[in-house]
């Protein structure tokens, strides 16, 4: 692959070979990845050259996603084109400068609408030589479109008839886990919380009997370091078999997590911290250790409710499965809506809360949201909060995930008074929470639900009926003034291909002033929950990859500012094709047909002061400079459109 | 419209989330999350008013606002507010779990003791009849006639439901709303005849001092 040194920043980087050859059966191939913070560009354009050892793995994966042509059967010489960004057809092509791949939109349609005729049955070649089908022709555009993202409506309003169908047509380069596996210790990763007296609370998989002596090896393990170290142990780490272990010790809690995925010691224990935040939110630091001080050997699973298990559940299956970058990055995701309409919400709450400090006094309401809920994620659509003053994050996690349980089987028309500790907030009180939700409507297109609550977070524990009464008086006053439309349907979902950068797949862009984020909207053709899951999975593994790059063992960016190409690219080629042709039965039609793309992914990070921009592009981009331009495009995009995409003020009172 | 202020008490997965689905929403879920805090939801009943002669019923609408309390122990300083200024308090058990009367008893108490509303309506509910079904008897840990005799010491309305097939939990609700309008009844009643005494013996209407009304003098220091 002579390409290789045509992008390679150092001199080529040592590569692992996994020791095992995958078998005939296993349509398996070895990946290599390459990262390193290759500048570092202060703003103020001194560059800091930091030197950090290159990130090696070698990983062995199932490659299954990668053909995936089943969704265009007429199509089949499109695979050439799921590497090339385009646009709409209808947008004005106002970027000269492109490279040449990514020329004009038509002539790539007419050159493989000629293919597809070249495939198909006489029959319907005739058909379609008498005339010009443009009906056909339509669809074929339509199709072409899907494969690449595009989206009915877009952030300018403008709307097109395109189903919306996403490609995840990103291989995926990573371990696939058994997931399905009854035996516990095949998950690649599990989670397990103690008391320091060695009884369980809580762990991710395994039954009771399954877990007990774990529970016990993990006590001593942490009690050995205590008294003979009187440090607290972090992490052990298996290199041979790339398992890891990370221990947190918050007497009379003890958490470990388990991983088989290579993640960093330091993802693992920011995930217990969230784990041990929840419990937290749930009894107080003050009701806990009150509870253990009176009986060292307490079971803390009495005093836990069904709903706290499942919710440590919940949370445990976003940290492993699902795109979660609320936590990764530390920030939120905000609703978009225009800025006078977002101006308007914040008025009218603002005004209210003015004129009916009767109803509601100074000091009753501390905090509250509007939020949209859709597939168990939340955004911000309004925030309600004193001048200067912000909930941390982690904390409004926890909310979203009590709320996403509590009203999984409930019904909208009741409203709720929990009370919910916020552990960086204060985490030995409790505050609370009136909530309601106000609105319920299908999303586009499918059977998703969205729903629209209202959150109010009062300290006094008395506060219900004011906050209810508020919380009345402020949705009737929206909807009289018709504001609530603004935020019951998601007019202004947004997909990669919107705005114009070439050749990339997916983007997280973070602010880190609003600690807010925008990414393109993630949705699969019909719904299909377990190709969501797959996808999401793919992309959490690659943002991870990209993140670690750039980060020193504490957790921390290595530098204010960086800006980091990675590699994932495949070793070896030729080989894995040839031995798979004279695999079995499991070969389709389509495998022994065409040969899998060859993996070339390429990602970018950059980080400044200001923002964080994660980016992935299509398979087989290698060309840095354009990827860098179409960077500083999607910037350049969410600083146009930051009001829309970003809550700046919120109804400060 | 009347409104009454009804609180459900009572242990832990007894099923009061259960009996408020069964009676605003008239369905039933086997795999219910547990509540967290409360939830605040209301529904209306109708109730026929006969006149002292027994004749000329006249429908009555009540509404009723319900709290739906958390069971579980580390709510229980949540508890006084949901209860007190009730009008109702339905004290749930579970016929098949013993602990849980014992549990209710000590809600009567602590609403005999923290409520001073002597009007306060308390509706013992022994819930999950369906388990204990006449081939399955031996299910049931907690006798009918224990927890009877318990509510007629104690001047408790007292009756066996299932929020699971829907026995007799409509009647409930309807029993406390008949009970909570005989008393607004008899209160007006006897405001009225305080209000007509008063207006025989020749005083005419109360008059009532009010306190003056603040000038709005911004000088004055204590408006």
């Amino acid at each position: 692959m002579n390409v290789k040194d045509q992008y390679l920043d150092t001199a080529s980087t040592r590569s692992f070979r996994s020791g095992v050859r995958p078998s005939k059966s296993q349509s398996g191939f070895n990946i290599k990845t390459r990262g390193q913070p290759s500048l570092s560009i202060n703003l103020d354009n001194t560059i800091v050259q930091t030197i950090i050892p290159p990130v090696n793995n070698t990983l062995n994966g199932d490659n299954e996603d990668n053909v995936s042509l089943n969704n265009f059967p007429r199509l089949r010489s499109m695979q050439s084109i799921s590497s090339i960004v385009s646009r709409r057809p209808t947008r004005p092509n106002t970027v000269a400068d492109q490279l040449s791949v990514n020329t004009s939109f038509d002539p790539l349609i007419e050159q493989s609408f000629s293919y597809s005729n070249n495939i198909e049955d006489p029959s319907t070649r005739q058909a379609q030589d008498t005339a010009f089908n443009e009906e056909a022709r339509k669809d074929l555009i339509d199709r072409l479109a899907q494969s690449i993202y595009s989206y009915p409506a877009s952030l300018t309003g403008n709307s097109y008839g395109f189903k919306p169908v996403v490609s995840n047509e990103i291989p995926d380069v990573f371990i696939n886990d058994n997931q399905t596996s009854p035996d516990f210790k095949s998950h690649s990763k599990n989670f397990f919380i103690l008391t320091s007296a060695g009884k369980p609370i809580f762990s991710m998989f395994g039954e009771d009997k399954q877990i007990v002596p774990y529970m016990g090896i993990i006590n001593t393990v942490v009690s050995y370091f205590q008294i003979n170290e009187t440090t607290n142990i972090r992490t052990i780490k298996l290199n041979k078999t790339r398992q890891t272990f990370a221990f947190t010790n918050k007497a009379p809690i003890i958490l470990m997590a388990y991983s088989r995925r290579g993640e960093t010691t330091n993802e693992l224990m920011t995930q217990l911290d969230l784990l041990y935040s929840y419990l937290i939110s749930s009894i107080n630091e003050r009701q806990l250790k009150r509870l253990f001080h009176n009986r060292s050997n307490f079971d803390l699973r009495n005093y836990l409710e069904v709903t706290d298990f499942d919710n440590l559940r919940q949370i445990c299956s976003l940290l492993s499965n699902k795109l979660y970058p609320d936590f990764g990055l530390n920030a939120l995701q905000c609703f978009v809506m225009r800025k006078t309409e977002r101006a308007r919400i914040h008025d009218t709450i603002h005004n209210l809360l003015i004129n009916e400090s009767k109803d509601i006094p100074r000091g009753t309401l501390l905090y509250g949201l509007i939020l949209s809920h859709k597939r168990k994620m939340f955004k911000l659509c309004a925030v309600i909060r004193p001048k200067g003053h912000s909930l941390h994050t982690i904390d409004l996690q926890l909310l979203f995930s009590l709320i996403t349980h509590q009203f999984e089987n409930r019904d909208g028309d009741q409203e709720l008074w929990l009370p919910i500790c916020f552990p960086k907030f204060n985490s030995n009180g409790f505050l609370y929470s009136y909530i309601k939700y106000l609105s319920r409507s299908h999303a586009n297109n499918s059977s998703q639900m969205e729903d629209t609550v209202l959150v109010l977070i009062s300290a006094q524990k008395d506060a219900f009926y004011k906050l209810k009464t508020f919380g009345d008086k402020l949705w009737n006053k929206l909807q009289h003034d018709k504001l609530d439309e603004y935020f019951v349907k998601d007019r202004f979902k947004f997909r990669i291909s919107d705005i114009q950068a070439p050749l990339v797949h997916h983007f997280m862009y973070k602010i880190k002033k609003y600690v807010q984020y925008v990414m393109p909207e993630i949705e699969i053709h019909n719904d299909d929950a377990t190709k969501l899951t797959q996808y999401e999975c793919k992309l959490k593994k690659y943002y991870g990859h990209l993140y670690n790059s750039v980060v020193d063992d504490t957790g921390l960016p290595i530098n204010k500012t960086i800006l980091n190409y990675f590699h994932w690219e495949e070793e070896e080629e030729g080989e894995e094709g040839e031995e798979r042709e004279e695999g079995e039965d499991a070969i389709t039609e389509t495998q022994r047909d065409f040969k899998r793309e060859k993996i070339n992914m390429m990602g970018l990070i950059w980080i400044t002061p200001q923002f964080e921009l994660y980016l992935i592009c299509n398979n087989g981009v290698n060309n840095k400079e354009v990827v860098l331009r179409s960077a500083k495009r999607i910037i350049g995009w969410c600083k146009k459109y930051e009001s829309r995409l970003f809550i700046q003020e919120g109804a400060t009172f | 419209m009347l409104q009454f202020k009804l609180v459900l008490l009572g242990d832990s997965s007894v099923g009061k989330s259960s009996i408020v689905n069964r009676f605003v929403k008239d369905s039933f879920d086997e795999f219910r999350e547990s509540t967290i805090g409360a939830a605040f939801l209301s529904q209306t009943v109708t109730i026929k008013d006969s006149d002292a002669n027994g004749n000329e019923a006249q429908e009555v609408t009540v509404k009723f606002e319900i709290w739906d309390t958390a069971g579980q122990e580390r709510y229980k300083s949540l508890a006084p507010m949901y209860y007190r200024n009730a009008n109702a308090a339905l004290v749930v058990y579970d016929i098949t779990q013993a602990d849980s009367l014992e549990k209710a008893r000590s809600w009567v108490q602590e609403l005999k003791n923290k409520v001073d509303d002597d009007s306060l309506v308390i509706y013992l509910v022994g819930n999950k009849i369906d388990l204990a079904t006449d081939d399955d008897k031996d299910k049931r840990e907690v006798e009918e006639n224990v927890a009877k005799t318990y509510a007629e010491e104690n001047g408790l309305l007292f009756s066996e439901v299932s929020a699971k097939n829907g026995q007799g939990i409509q009647q409930v609700f309807r029993s406390i709303a008949e009970k909570l309008y005989d008393i607004r009844k008899k209160q007006d009643a006897t405001n009225n005849i305080n209000i007509n005494s008063s207006a025989q013996r020749g005083n005419g209407p109360v008059d009532i001092h009010l306190q003056r009304p603040s000038t709005n003098d911004s000088t004055s220091c204590c408006s």
